[in-house]
């Protein structure tokens, strides 16, 4: 599955990317972030934004369209993580990686860390990994 | 932002002569990547304690949440591999039951970390090379053991970056 995104930035500049999981986020600019668009499927210039935003200064994220009010707007900032797997047997030692890619905000919430982590896949679609 | 990753095994007396290994293999003896059928496990015995460690490098910001479990493959009769992930202190390997390596390994993906970093299974490694700590492996079997190889089992070790 391929994923497309775009990235609005604080002064309005738009930043739209289409590529592969390697790719996800590396041309963005965090500091400058103010919301980012999570296409469901792939797709080419449309994107949609009923699926996921992340309104990253406000702590706004709109799921289907549902907002999600999530931590104070100073502490927001967007996360990228992968949660790599590597298999291996006693005897052949690691033989395979498998990699998946995650994205969520980061907050602090009544003074305490908080994580709000995404994930989409061939088989589960978009889902909420981690709320701690 | 990609990590590396490794595994490095240590061997003898303490504090140990560490190196990176391409495996894990047990049997009758205390050496990194040994040849199992030059050193058998006889039906009843141990395997000598198996002690590695995850090793990460390259450039990543955030290492956490280790997890290690069995994902693939099972016992045979009278075989069994027993774990700890959250040894500090490295202890030269044995071949009598270890007092260590007592929990049952997780068939499936234990969702939480089940290694530690730091002595803490929240721990993490922030944005500089590092390791975990000890894991202690043992292939224990009973008189019952089939002879020959083993059921061919899949391990896998993961972990969350940023």
């Amino acid at each position: 599955m391929n994923f497309s995104w775009c990235a609005y930035y604080n002064d309005s500049r738009l930043l739209q990317f289409e590529g592969d999981k390697e790719n996800f986020f590396k041309d963005i600019n965090f500091s400058e972030l103010n919301n980012f668009v999570l296409a469901k499927d792939h797709s080419n210039t449309i994107f949609d934004e009923s699926v996921c935003l992340v309104s990253v200064q406000t702590g706004v994220i709109y799921l289907f369209g549902i907002p999600f009010f999530f931590g104070e707007h100073d502490s927001n900032r967007l996360v990228y993580y992968r949660k790599v797997k590597k298999h291996f047997t006693m005897e052949q030692g690691i033989s395979d990686t498998e990699v998946i890619h995650y994205f969520g905000i980061q907050a602090t919430v009544d003074g305490v860390n908080k994580k709000m982590v995404f994930g989409l896949n061939d088989t589960k679609g978009f889902f909420v990994l981690d709320n701690d | 932002m990609v990590s590396t990753f490794a595994f490095f095994e240590g061997n003898g007396a303490a504090p140990g002569t560490i190196g990176s290994v391409g495996n894990l293999n047990m049997g009758a003896t205390d050496a990194k990547e040994l040849v199992p059928a030059s050193f058998p496990i006889f039906a009843g015995d141990n395997s000598y304690e198996k002690w590695f460690v995850g090793s990460w490098g390259g450039t990543f910001t955030k290492i956490d949440n280790v997890q290690f479990y069995m994902s693939a493959g099972s016992y045979g009769t009278g075989e069994v591999l027993k774990w700890t992930g959250s040894r500090t202190l490295y202890v030269q390997p044995v071949a009598t039951t270890s007092t260590f390596a007592v929990g049952s390994i997780p068939t499936s993906d234990p969702g939480t970390a089940n290694v530690t970093i730091g002595s803490s299974l929240s721990g993490s490694l922030v944005s500089s090379p590092g390791r975990s700590d000890w894991v202690v492996l043992q292939y224990q079997t009973t008189a019952s053991a089939n002879p020959g190889t083993t059921n061919q089992k899949t391990f896998t070790i993961q972990w969350d970056e940023q």
